[in-house]
């Protein structure tokens, strides 16, 4: 019979944020910190929580959550050798200056125009809640790219992505997909002109279907006529 | 042309992405907290001026500042 009053361990407390009882897409990355290194920023973090309480500054502790969140990624020595490395790397060079560009967007980041839902698994309105629980089915799951027209309304846009805190994306889309700064760009003659469609999907996926699509999906970014792609990975 | 956060940035290295601008964000905020029009323009203007200066693959420049949430909130 297992004992349920046993005190749960630093390990088990870094991995209930990395999409178990205390799923945090924030701070997952604790699951993948060592117990003295996750102690430590909590420590940081708490320090200047405390300070913030005098003088407001919320800065030193996103500053902490920051470093933290690029600790957490880093590669552990003992990885094995990054799956997609090249010693080489297409480059095109820009004959067209950004003034006269035309530029299209595809963002990892998961938005789609309402009444467009891509529905993943055959799911009407799913949640992102449901999304988050569901991260293993999106990791082996066959990507669908959204089309999204560059003229859309941002009150228009959902964005669902088991992956990140989609929170700041809720609020303003542009976080994750800037499609009012790169309308703005375009009213400013900083770009010459929008592709009259972008595209996003979620990030979160097959690596290996994802390379099954892209083919498909170069197409059609390319059918949009533009000069410039802006990626934002997310 | 690639925004992408520090904490990824690795993945661009590796990947030999043509044209990377690593923004000192959070994650799940490549272009700077929400409402924050005058950060993402920022951003949004670095990586035009990185698509002009880069001249070969691999390229990675850092857009210098942190991330700062935008003081009215969202």
């Amino acid at each position: 019979m297992a004992d349920n009053t046993a005190p749960e361990s630093l390990e088990a407390f870094r991995n209930s944020f990395s999409y178990g009882t205390r799923s945090d897409l924030n701070f997952k990355f604790l699951k993948m910190m060592s117990d003295e290194d996750a102690a430590a920023f909590l420590q940081t973090l708490l320090h200047q929580l405390g300070d913030a309480y005098d003088t407001g500054d919320v800065g030193p502790l996103i500053e902490a959550a920051y470093e933290a969140q690029i600790a957490g990624y880093l590669p552990s020595p003992d990885a094995p050798p990054p799956k997609f490395s090249f010693d080489e790397g297409p480059f095109t060079p820009v004959t067209t200056a950004p003034a006269n560009a035309k530029v299209g967007m595809l963002t990892t980041s998961g938005h789609f125009v309402v009444g467009d839902d891509p529905e993943p698994f055959g799911e009407t309105e799913m949640t992102q809640r449901e999304a988050t629980e569901r991260i293993g089915e999106f990791l082996t799951a066959t990507p669908s790219l959204s089309e999204i027209p560059s003229d859309t309304p941002t009150s228009d846009l959902r964005v669902r992505h088991g992956g990140y805190d989609i929170r700041s994306a809720v609020r303003d889309p542009n976080v994750t997909f800037p499609i009012d700064r790169l309308r703005e760009a375009r009213d400013d003659g900083r770009i010459g002109g929008l592709a009259s469609t972008f595209f996003s999907f979620t990030g979160a996926t097959s690596r290996g279907r994802l390379r099954g699509e892209l083919p498909g999906w170069i197409e059609r970014i390319h059918a949009e006529g533009v000069d410039v792609v802006l990626l934002v990975p997310v | 042309m690639t925004i992408m956060t520090k904490a990824f940035a690795g993945r661009a290295t590796e990947m030999m992405v043509p044209r990377t601008l690593v923004v000192r964000h959070l994650l799940g905020r490549p272009m700077g907290a929400a409402h924050d029009v005058e950060r993402h323009t920022e951003v949004l203007n670095a990586a035009f001026d990185l698509l002009e200066s880069a001249t070969n693959a691999g390229t990675v420049a850092e857009f210098p500042e942190c991330y700062r949430p935008w003081p009215q909130g969202g």
